[in-house]
């Protein structure tokens, strides 16, 4: 029983951190219709900022969350400025060309940062849920992660620019004819979405120990996510990440943490089969 | 000068040629009627004229200036809207999001005073501000288009097929909004199926067939004799069609 609501307990503080895992994801798709494919890039590029930040100036590491969102954040613009917005008529291209800054990034973390797995030393002891212990460092995790994933919607919801992002997802000629420049909400776009999966990196480098390799395996997280949410649905995109973190959770608890991809792979093909529109069904085929 | 102009306007997609060597002019404070067969072209010639398709040949005169290198939005902010086939509403905001986003580039009062104009203009409006724009009806949906372009407060208004699937009854509703379009000083290109409906409401009319002008005039002669029209919609040129 304790096991059980041990598993409940973790997957909730996971499925906030694995839902800023893939809203960036989320939001460049639904906007640009790109998938970025370095979104993994992005992501460890979070972590190692606040890794080496961290260890070179000590500051504390959920500031540096927000650090990361501005540096990886100003990557991503440069990415798209200098690269991405050339390809938009070849997707295949543009595919190549993210992919690329995946190998490209991960060959400088291996050159400059070797091939130790790092971990950013913060501890700030347990909290004790009745008999159910919980690491401090993750409610902040958690509540750091909610907290940025709720401003992002609201800024969205609420401000004129953000309701002209959402009708670029829309209808982007219509976006257009209303004398809306475009390519300036890609760009900003791609940025806070680049942006948002570097506070993700910083957030999960408090989480887990991460290596220059490392972001493939959060990156499929995030693709999954994506997936069982619902393309470019953010709601959805929320409800998946609980139920993926409570998957993943439960499947090396009660299983082996070795068939955690497989059970992801698994979960995703069930939801294409029975929910091809996302687990709320308003994402985009 | 004209408002705006298309000289020698060639547009297509892919291999196809859509429309070839249009020249036309939109004169300030007037409304032109563009009618013509299904696939003449007459919605490629309004996203030529607006920026949504790339020009293959030709210029789009605004106000004497070569505005056809420029982007859509470019364009838009000039004072040209459009209302799409279809309406292409944003159908994930709200009918108010979406007409204070056709306002994007006014200020906070300038868009409140303009959304009451608009509203002014299509009461109906008014009770469904806050409804998602996915969940309107066709003439509804038509309103929101119509009042989004105009929230741009344009000089130059392109309609294409406002008609299109509604019930006559709302379609005059529609009609009646062009009268005073006009007054207010703007011009006015409307693309439409129906005919009759066009000849009441414009100044000048063009016939498009297979991508070419068969008719550029004040549409009397149809007025006068309605049968030399389905000649030209079949391609003839007036006088051997009527002959
Ligand atoms: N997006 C597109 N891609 C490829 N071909 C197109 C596209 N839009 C239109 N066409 C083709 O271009 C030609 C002109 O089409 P257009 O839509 O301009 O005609 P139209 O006069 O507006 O017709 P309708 O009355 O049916 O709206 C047609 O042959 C059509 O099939
Ligand atoms: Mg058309």
């Amino acid at each position: 029983m304790d096991t059980l609501a041990n598993v409940i307990v973790s997957s909730i503080l996971l499925g906030g951190v694995y839902f800023i895992l893939s809203l960036g994801l989320n939001i460049i798709l639904g906007v640009l219709d790109i998938v970025n494919f370095a979104h993994g890039a992005l992501i460890i590029l979070g972590a190692y900022s606040t890794f080496l930040i961290n260890r070179a100036l000590h500051w504390d590491p959920f500031i540096l969350v927000l650090v990361d969102m501005v540096v990886v954040g100003v990557i991503g613009a440069v990415l798209y400025l200098c690269y991405l917005r050339f390809t938009v008529n070849s997707p295949l291209v543009r595919m190549f060309a993210l992919i690329g800054f995946n190998s490209v990034v991960a060959a400088l973390l291996l050159i400059f940062m070797g091939s130790d797995y790092r971990t950013v030393p913060i501890d700030l002891g347990t909290w004790y849920l009745g008999p159910i212990p919980i690491r401090v460092t993750q409610v902040i995790a958690f509540a750091f992660a909610i907290a940025l994933g709720v401003i992002t919607i609201v800024l969205l919801n609420r401000t004129k620019v953000g309701k002209a992002v959402k009708a670029v997802t829309d209808d982007r000629t219509s976006v257009q004819l209303a004398g809306i420049n475009d390519r300036r909400l890609s760009l900003l776009a791609f940025t806070v979405g680049a942006g948002l999966a570097g506070a993700a990196g910083g957030i999960i480098s408090t989480y887990v120990t991460f290596g220059s390799e490392s972001g493939l395996a959060f990156a499929i997280i995030a693709f999954a996510i994506v997936i069982v949410g619902g393309l470019g649905d953010i709601w959805g995109g929320a409800v998946a990440s609980l139920l993926v973190a409570l998957v993943l959770t439960g499947v090396t608890v009660y299983l082996s943490s070795a068939l955690t991809n497989t059970a992801l792979f698994l979960l995703v093909l069930f939801v294409l089969l029975v929910r091809p529109r996302g687990i709320l069904g308003r994402g985009r085929v | 000068m004209s408002l705006l102009s298309s000289v020698a306007v060639s547009a297509g997609y892919g291999d196809l040629v859509a429309i070839d060597n249009i020249t036309i002019d939109v004169e300030e404070n007037s409304l032109l009627g563009v009618i013509g067969p299904n696939g003449a072209g007459k919605s490629t010639f309004l996203r030529a004229l607006t920026g949504v398709v790339p020009l293959r040949g030709g210029q789009v005169l605004w106000q004497g200036t070569d505005i056809g290198h420029l982007p859509a939005d470019a364009r838009a902010r000039k004072g040209i809207s459009m209302v799409q086939e279809g309406r292409r509403l944003f159908p994930s905001l709200t009918v108010r999001d979406n007409l204070e986003l056709g306002g994007f580039h006014a200020s906070r009062q300038e868009r409140a005073e303009r959304m009451t104009e608009v509203v002014d203009l299509f009461p109906a409006l008014g009770g469904i501000m806050d409804r998602s724009a996915s969940v309107l009806s066709g003439g509804e949906q038509q309103m929101v288009a119509l009042g989004r372009a105009l929230m741009a407060r344009p000089q130059c208004l392109l309609v294409d097929e406002p008609s299109l699937g509604l019930a006559p009854l709302i379609v005059d509703e529609i009609y009646e909004a062009l009268p005073t379009l006009i007054e207010r000083g703007m011009s006015v290109v409307l693309v439409e199926q129906e005919v009759d409906r066009v000849l009441e409401v414009a100044d000048s009319l063009v016939v498009l067939h297979e991508g070419r002008i068969v008719y550029l005039g004040d549409g009397s002669e149809f007025r006068e004799n309605p049968d030399s029209l389905a000649a030209v919609y079949l391609g003839h040129a007036l006088d051997e069609g009527a002959a």
